[in-house]
């Protein structure tokens, strides 16, 4: 099967720690511009998957092609280039807590090797568009969990990804800074870009319509 | 390079107490080193001097007589290895030695006739001649007519050179040893630097940042550290000489044969840029771990 518009496409993706299977068999598609959740149950595998769409993990078997790249085949020196096409947002958020907000987003447009001159314009509008541009200069740990998260969505997007990767994105927020996470992850989804979030939150789920969902039981499609 | 160096500043200014405690080891090492460095400039100072005043006497039989001057000191001229042959007249040495005993002066005026011999002061060309060769000269000076004895510390020369010869194996090892044990040291505190910011390694990864924009701050930072620290070691070296050399100067007697000198511009250069590689290298042995795909 070779689609142009696929972003993400799984064949048959297993990843054993030891002997036991985290995720099996795994085999989904989705295409750009698509928002998706991943949902399941703790421990179902919806980690692993993400894990293994950004090369934190290898899969054990299996192919996952990414925006046209075939992780099997990429190698360790091509993985930045991956890495960039895709923002991730993390449930603990993971920001480096002794840079302040505008250098943690910043890291993004300097690891791809943006001047000076193109990175601050481009940093502030992102900060400004998630409402944090008034906390530029504040480290991490000053700003509440809503902020550290918009700030993490920001570093997210700022060097303008095609796939945003978020894993359980709103865990460790209230309703209020959950909703505004899931609003901005909206925004930027009307802009052409490919989510796909996984999350044990029902509620959140069936909110989006428009959104489709890839249930997981037990590290397999459910 | 300008970004990265710019990184490197900006992290260490954020991490300055692991930085402080890097530099600060390194510091220490370098002291250690250095002082051994500077003891051993100093010794190797004293031991050139001592080599190039370095004389051999001798002595003469009681059928030579002044006339045999020239001769003789062109044959010792001819044998090469000198600097001066300056004959000395057994009245000469008379006088000398009744100078040097001041106390018991009025002993000589009880003698007879003078019972020193005359005598030719040789000084010997340490550019030519090294330490092992003087034995040799001066079995060749023993040769020449009318030279009844030689004299050059002969016993006390023998036992020099075994001193030369371990202080020298011995400076090797224990500059090698220190270095060693600094680079350890230092390498094992930049591992506990890494390990403080494995996430921050980690969260640039997962951003797409290649190994090199990973990594060369932090080998600037190993150089810088290592800069700085070499710079703080001879500075408390230095500030410790001058306090102790000051006070030396103040308690030893005059006829000291030589002044302590610190470190040169070449042993400062040689050590700052050791120093730095000692950073550099304690970095490169604590990346790689942390560089794991």
């Amino acid at each position: 099967m070779d689609n142009k518009d696929s972003m993400i496409r799984m064949f048959n993706v297993s990843k054993r720690y030891g002997k036991k299977y985290a995720v099996k068999g795994i085999s989904l598609e989705i295409t750009a511009g698509e928002f998706v959740f991943l949902t399941g149950p703790s421990g179902a595998g919806k980690s692993t998957i993400m894990k293994m769409i950004y090369l934190a993990e290898r899969a054990s078997d299996g192919q996952i092609i990414v925006d046209g790249m075939n992780l099997d085949r990429i190698s360790h020196a091509r993985a930045p280039l991956l890495r960039r096409r895709i923002g991730v947002i993390f449930q603990d958020f993971k920001l480096i807590p002794n840079r302040t907000v505008f250098a943690n987003v910043a890291l993004v447009l300097e690891a791809a090797g943006e001047r000076p001159g193109v990175i601050k314009p481009r940093v502030m509008e992102v900060l400004k568009t998630m409402g944090i541009d008034g906390k530029a200069n504040a480290l991490p740990p000053s700003l509440s969990g809503g902020e550290q998260q918009r700030a993490a969505v920001a570093r997210a997007v700022v060097g303008n990804p095609g796939i945003i990767l978020a894993d359980e994105p709103t865990a460790s927020l209230d309703n209020r800074s959950a909703q505004a996470v899931l609003d901005s992850l909206v925004q930027f989804h009307a802009m052409g870009t490919t989510i796909l979030i996984a999350s044990h939150n029902i509620q959140m789920v069936s909110s989006l319509s428009r959104a489709r969902s890839i249930s997981l039981v037990d590290g397999s499609l459910g | 390079m300008y970004q990265y160096f710019r990184r490197a500043v900006s992290d260490m200014l954020s991490n300055r107490f692991l930085n402080f405690v890097t530099i600060v080891t390194i510091a220490l090492s370098i002291l250690v080193v250095s002082t051994f460095v500077l003891f051993f400039e100093n010794v190797n100072r004293v031991i050139d001097s001592w080599h190039r005043g370095f004389r051999v006497v001798a002595y003469l039989d009681q059928g030579f007589v002044p006339s045999m001057v020239p001769e003789l000191m062109a044959r010792v001229q001819a044998m090469g290895n000198t600097t001066d042959v300056r004959f000395i007249p057994k009245e000469e040495a008379l006088k000398s030695l009744k100078d040097a005993m001041t106390t018991t002066s009025a002993f000589f005026d009880t003698l007879e006739e003078n019972p020193l011999p005359h005598a030719l002061e040789i000084t010997i060309n340490a550019e030519v001649l090294e330490w092992s060769g003087i034995a040799a000269f001066a079995g060749a000076v023993d040769g020449l007519p009318h030279v009844d004895s030689v004299e050059y510390g002969e016993r006390w020369l023998g036992r020099f050179l075994t001193f030369l010869t371990v202080f020298k194996i011995i400076g090797f090892a224990m500059g090698s040893l220190f270095f060693m044990i600094a680079l350890f040291i230092t390498a094992n505190t930049v591992r506990l630097v890494l390990y403080s910011r494995r996430t921050e390694v980690e969260i640039m990864r997962l951003v797409g940042a290649t190994d090199r924009f990973i990594v060369t701050p932090f080998y600037i930072q190993g150089l810088i550290q290592g800069v700085l620290g070499g710079l703080a070691g001879l500075l408390i070296l230095s500030a410790v000489f001058f306090v102790i050399s000051s006070n030396l100067g103040r308690s030893v007697a005059p006829e000291m044969m030589f002044s302590l000198q610190f470190l040169s511009v070449k042993y400062w250069l040689i050590i700052i840029a050791s120093s730095a590689f000692l950073g550099w290298l304690g970095c490169c042995l604590s990346l790689k771990q942390f560089l794991k795909y």
